[in-house]
């Protein structure tokens, strides 16, 4: 059973749509933050619309610590309903989401990571079939912008990690709260 | 000049309405750092509905809770276009152009004005830069639904100030305006 793990830039008003205001903040932690997820993990698990928008530009992509190569070469499923053709070693998730995301899940394996996706993320929370949240708050109100906590049901969560960056950025890393039984 | 502290109840997803979510997370460590926005001589400046929920709610406490002993005891503007009366205790109603008429009490006095929830008038006061800092404890809840405190509007850089992480999982931020 691997884990699902749920990453993403966030301005202080929840905004995570185009987070082009990030890179102004980008440094070593937060570089050395987004590596450890991505090289803890072997799939990556996205929507169409953030495949859309990766699989346009990260073809195009080299840096020295492997990371485009890692993003690139990794397998890829994608939930969508209105495509099926696919590139950038993308598969997609046939039927309904919320089983063939527990059939991936229930393989070996690294993590799948899940960058931007609200909507997946909110019908994978809901299915309570997300283990982490790594969240980077960005001391920006955008005010504008798709969020990424859509509205739904309520989950409750536990803080696992708290970490003060010296730009300001706060990572958050969460994960469900424990089941009462 | 006094200073504007907004502050508020958050769940991760940003909303602020009716926070009784919070109560199973109250602790010690949350309390203080209430009450260092409550044991000042200052002044409350209020939305609509959030006056309304509290001058609902804080009168019917008992003189035991210092949080009702503030809150009914200190200076209230509420910003209204609508209420013609606010029979809570020591409260003064603003009309007119809310972003003007805050600015001229910013100038007035040196107590700090304290902004509970109100998410609209948070929304003013962000356009005009009129706020001076962001006191937001933020709970481990997804709540999916509820009045956020930050609704769209107008984007503002900010500078972190302090962050204190809280045993019950709540992480307590602390901005100012990046001028």
């Amino acid at each position: 059973m691997r884990k699902i793990v749920a990453s993403q830039y966030l301005s202080l008003d929840g905004v995570m749509e185009q987070p082009t205001w990030s890179a102004h903040y980008w440094n070593h932690e937060i570089a050395r933050f987004k590596h450890d997820e991505l090289f803890a993990s072997d799939a990556l698990l996205i929507g169409r619309i953030t495949y859309e928008e990766f699989a346009d530009v990260w073809p195009r992509r080299t840096d020295d610590e492997g990371f485009a190569e890692r993003m690139n070469v990794l397998p890829k499923y994608v939930a969508s309903q209105t495509r099926d053709q696919l590139e950038w070693n993308a598969t997609l998730i046939e039927g309904d989401v919320v089983e063939g995301v527990t059939r991936l899940k229930q393989q070996d394996g690294q993590n799948m990571l899940i960058y931007g996706s609200a909507e997946l993320v909110q019908t994978l929370r809901q299915a309570d079939l997300i283990d982490e949240y790594r969240l980077l708050i960005y001391p920006i109100i955008v005010g504008a912008g798709k969020r990424f906590f859509l509205d739904g049901e309520q989950s409750e969560l536990q803080l696992i990690s708290h970490d003060v960056l010296n730009n300001g950025v706060v990572a958050l890393v969460y994960k469900p709260a424990a089941q009462e039984t | 000049m006094r200073k504007i502290i907004v502050t508020a109840f958050l769940s991760l997803d940003g909303v602020m309405e009716n926070p009784m979510w919070t109560m199973s997370y109250w602790n010690d460590e949350i309390a203080r750092f209430k009450a260092e926005e409550t044991t000042a001589n200052d002044v409350l400046l209020l939305g609509r509905v959030t006056y309304e929920g509290f001058a609902a709610a804080w009168p019917q406490r008992t003189g035991e809770d210092t949080g009702a002993t503030y809150f009914n005891g200190a200076r209230k503007y509420v910003v209204t276009n609508t209420l013609d009366k606010a029979d809570w205790n020591n409260t003064q109603i603003i009309k007119g152009d809310a972003a003007e008429e805050v600015r001229k009490l910013k100038q007035q006095g040196d107590e700090n004005l304290v902004v509970h929830g109100s998410g609209k008038l948070v929304q003013t006061l962000i356009q005009h830069d009129l706020v001076d800092s962001y006191r937001l404890l933020i709970y481990p809840v997804v709540l999916g639904k509820g009045q956020r405190l930050f609704e769209d509007g107008t984007q503002t850089t900010l500078k972190l100030v302090e962050s204190r992480n809280f045993s019950s999982g709540v992480v307590a931020l602390i901005y100012e305006p990046a001028r």
